[in-house]
């Protein structure tokens, strides 16, 4: 009876293995370890077009800002300069410069032929792919198979293309590492709809054949392009891009035994690992444009606007210094002279223009009237937009100014060495400011002198006399 | 000897120490200064809207300065972009402007320490029922003196900045502009001109000048290309236009990046007839002008008939002289 469940007991148990061995269960494929696929640079291609009024023999290229077909590369967010970019289909040119959104500029001019409207603009990103993984299983003589995503029209025409990446339109260079079970022999680069790389539809096929017991747990490095952007697939340059934002791009690794297909056979163990690619970091320093306006005082005894204009006054020192121009008390007939240091920066491309207003002559305590003229000079009449010699004060009564040249800026009327004068325009006679100081460019500290001169007659009303001199910096519109 | 020697040395040391220590000095440091960001605003906005607009404004000098921020309209100068601000005019649509500072408001004078920054917070409200049309308006900022001498004989002076503002009033983005290119001519005094063509020496340096005229009623840009080229083929010369606004119903002299000319040397091959263009193109303006230029070795065929001129009259004196 004992030996009745004994053996009872072994029969159900080889009736189990039995049924077991009738009904196998699948196999199902384990995944390779920490696979990934590291990119030598995450940039997408850049495919846009030529748009007028771009010529050539010129090395301006303004760009369409609507994409058609392919060509969805509508700003120019992922150039830089130094990029080599091919212009019409032949010839290649090297970004000097990023104009703006739309424009950019080359370092040699574009060729007859190049400049043509919807001519195309490509840049070619061609980054070597590293794809590391460990194996899952030891899988002797096999072969490691990566898929890289492609365009369904057109994967090998050398051109970036919207949909994956292109194979170059010639050769892929691949490049495995030999590791420990695992002795590469061979290797394979197929691009995509080619026959023998068709399924699945739409891949580039790269195979890593090996020699060897494989193992579990090893670790495999395969590289596919080269560092140098040669035989390298083209990185696309896909559609409805957001900028900033990364393209994502499914890449598949698989490990089969020697003899399979693997258009149609399940790989032993596979995984898929997703890449990110993105329009490039364009480092860029903004300088703010601004203007900057300083006017400073100038000490006596300098001779800074021509040959007999030594300032009598010291417009550093005093009430109110430097924006004062106390002449003092006056003798009759006679010169008084101050100066003005003006200084102007900025960096608007345009540049800058001073002008200058007064708000009336100069009037007793600040009134109307009564008034020192304004000068009308030697042979007279100078005037607020004309200016005259003014060198004998004598007979030559009133208040004018002259100009002194500084460094950069151009001075609105040259003092000629004989101080040459203008009246200041007065706002109280409608008199629009004039100017006396500008430049068309962006220009530092430029610089400029205002000499201001006082002489009075006999018949002049005692007292202290006023006006009030605003000078206006702006940059050019 | 010894003793000349350390007297020369001594009185050079002394010299030096003089211009080293002692430098004359023609100005101050700066005492008033006065800087604005950004100095030139350009804006498209719809009726019924508002917007804001930041400027930084920062008081360079060595005090406190009181200052007073105002909005004046301005009109185009001249044709190279300056401003003509007249502190006395206004305009009805002046009230579209206002500070949305909490303590500084519009001609109101308000203080900032030395060495420091402020912000002035512009807001411009268009109404609804605004005119559609541009804005010319410059934001002054301007410096008094905080103490007021009563014994000045003289004149009292004050620095004052500004901004430009360009607003367009329109209900489109880039609203129509008509812009024309005008006075499209060689350097003058360098020219012969006959019928359409105008007659170059071919080795003599040339300039052209030409005006960019906006007869719409809102600012356009110049962007574009000068280009002198033979038989409609590839241009021999090509310049940028320097980008610039040229207000409604003004103009504005066309240049390039450095110049408000352009510059050409032809070539002692160039001859025959030449096309000189400017196409200008931007978002809301179109314009192109050509001319025909001959370029012919005009100084040389001077040169050559001068010196048979000589010859002949040097073989006929020679030849009356024998007789």
């Amino acid at each position: 009876m004992k030996n009745l469940k004994y053996l009872l007991t072994v029969l159900s148990l080889v009736a189990l293995e039995f049924v077991r061995l009738l009904s196998p269960t699948s196999t199902q494929a384990a995944n390779l370890v920490s696979a990934k696929d590291t990119l030598q640079s995450s940039r997408i291609s850049w495919n846009g077009r030529v748009k007028a009024p771009t010529i050539a023999g010129s090395a301006h290229v303004w760009i369409y800002t609507a994409a058609a077909g392919i060509a969805n590369s509508i700003t120019t967010a992922n150039l830089a300069p130094g990029d080599s970019v091919e212009i019409g289909g032949t010839n290649s040119y090297v970004i000097e410069s990023i104009v703006d959104a739309d424009e950019f500029t080359l370092t040699t001019n574009l060729a007859a032929g190049d400049a043509d409207d919807t001519d195309t603009i490509f840049f070619r990103a061609k980054p070597q792919h590293i794809v590391t993984f460990t194996t899952a299983s030891a899988i002797a003589d096999g072969f490691f198979q990566v898929l890289l995503p492609a365009d369904a029209t057109t994967p090998n025409d050398g051109d970036p293309d919207d949909g994956g990446f292109d194979f170059g339109g010639g050769t892929v260079t691949v490049t495995p590492t030999n590791a420990s079970g695992y002795n590469f022999l061979s290797n394979a680069a197929t691009a995509s709809g080619t026959g023998q790389c068709d399924a699945p539809a739409n891949y580039h096929c790269f195979e890593f054949h090996y020699s060897g017991v494989g193992g579990n747990g090893t670790a495999i490095e395969l590289k596919i392009g080269a560092t140098d952007g040669s035989s390298t697939p083209i990185a696309p340059s896909p559609a409805n891009t957001t900028t900033g934002a990364a393209e994502s791009y499914k890449v598949v690794i698989k490990n089969f035994p020697n003899a399979a297909d693997p258009s149609a056979d399940t790989a032993t163990d596979q995984s898929t690992v997703a890449i990110g690619l993105i329009e490039t970091v364009r480092v860029s320093a903004t300088v703010d444009p601004a203007i900057t306006f300083t006017i400073a005082g100038v000490a006596a005894a300098q001779t800074v606007c021509g040959t007999g204009s030594a300032t009598d006054i010291d417009t550093t020192a005093g009430v109110n210094a430097p924006v004062a121009v106390p002449f003092g008390i006056m003798a009759l007939n006679t010169f008084k002279t101050a100066a003005h240091l003006l200084t102007v920066s900025t960096n608007a491309a345009s540049g800058y223009a001073v002008t200058a207003v007064e708000d009336d002559q100069l009037g007793l305590g600040g009134a109307a009237t009564p008034f020192i003229i304004d000068t009308e000079c030697d042979s007279g009449p100078c005037s607020h937009t004309a200016e005259q010699d003014w060198t004998t004060a004598a007979n030559n009564p009133g208040f004018g100014y002259s100009l002194g040249a500084g460094t950069g800026s151009t001075m609105e009327f040259s003092n000629a060495n004989t101080f040459k004068s203008k009246q200041f325009a007065a706002t109280a006679d409608a008199e629009a400011p004039q100017r006396i100081m500008y430049s068309g460019g962006v220009s530092n500290a430029h610089t400029g002198y205002v000499c201001y001169r006082l002489s009075i007659d006999a018949t002049q009303t005692a007292g202290d006399y006023e006006n009030f001199i605003t000078y206006t910096a702006t940059a050019t519109f | 000897m010894k003793k000349i020697i350390f007297f020369i040395c001594a009185n050079l040391f002394l010299v030096s120490s003089i211009y080293v220590y002692m430098p004359i000095r023609k100005a101050q440091a700066v005492d008033i200064g006065l800087s604005i960001y950004p100095p030139l605003v350009k804006v498209v906005i719809k009726p019924g809207k508002n917007i804001t607009q930041v400027f930084k404004i920062e008081n360079r000098s060595t005090d406190t300065k009181t200052l007073l921020a105002r909005i004046i309209p301005f009109t185009s100068a001249d044709d190279f972009g300056n401003p003509n601000i007249n502190p006395g005019s206004t305009a009805p649509w002046l009230g579209y402007f206002s500070l949305a500072n909490s303590k500084i408001s519009l001609d109101q004078p308000f203080e900032l320490k030395a060495g420091q920054s402020d912000q002035l917070i512009l807001s411009v409200n268009i109404p609804a029922d605004a005119p559609l049309k541009d804005l010319y308006a410059t934001l002054l900022v301007t410096s008094y003196s905080n103490t007021i001498d009563t014994k000045l004989i003289g004149s009292s002076v004050s620095a004052t900045i500004g901004s430009n503002l360009l607003i367009s009033v329109s209900v489109q983005g880039a609203p129509p502009t008509i812009l024309k290119i005008v006075n499209f001519l060689p350097e003058s005094g360098k020219y012969l001109k006959i019928g359409d063509y105008y007659f170059l020496d071919n080795i003599t340096p040339v300039f052209f000048t030409a005006l960019a005229k906006n007869d719409g009623e809102y600012t356009a840009e110049t962007k574009g290309v000068f280009k002198i080229s033979r038989n409609e083929q590839s241009p021999i010369e090509l310049q940028s236009v320097l980008p610039q606004y040229v207000l409604s119903r003004s103009q504005r002299r066309l240049g390039t990046l450095t110049d408000s000319k352009f510059y050409f040397t032809p070539s002692f091959s160039m001859i025959g007839i030449h096309s000189v263009e400017l196409d200008i193109r931007s978002e809301n303006s179109n314009a192109s002008s050509k001319i025909e230029v001959i370029f012919f070795p005009g100084k040389i065929l001077i040169g050559i008939i001068s010196a048979l001129i000589f010859i002949r009259l040097i073989l006929r004196i020679s030849s009356r002289t024998k007789y």
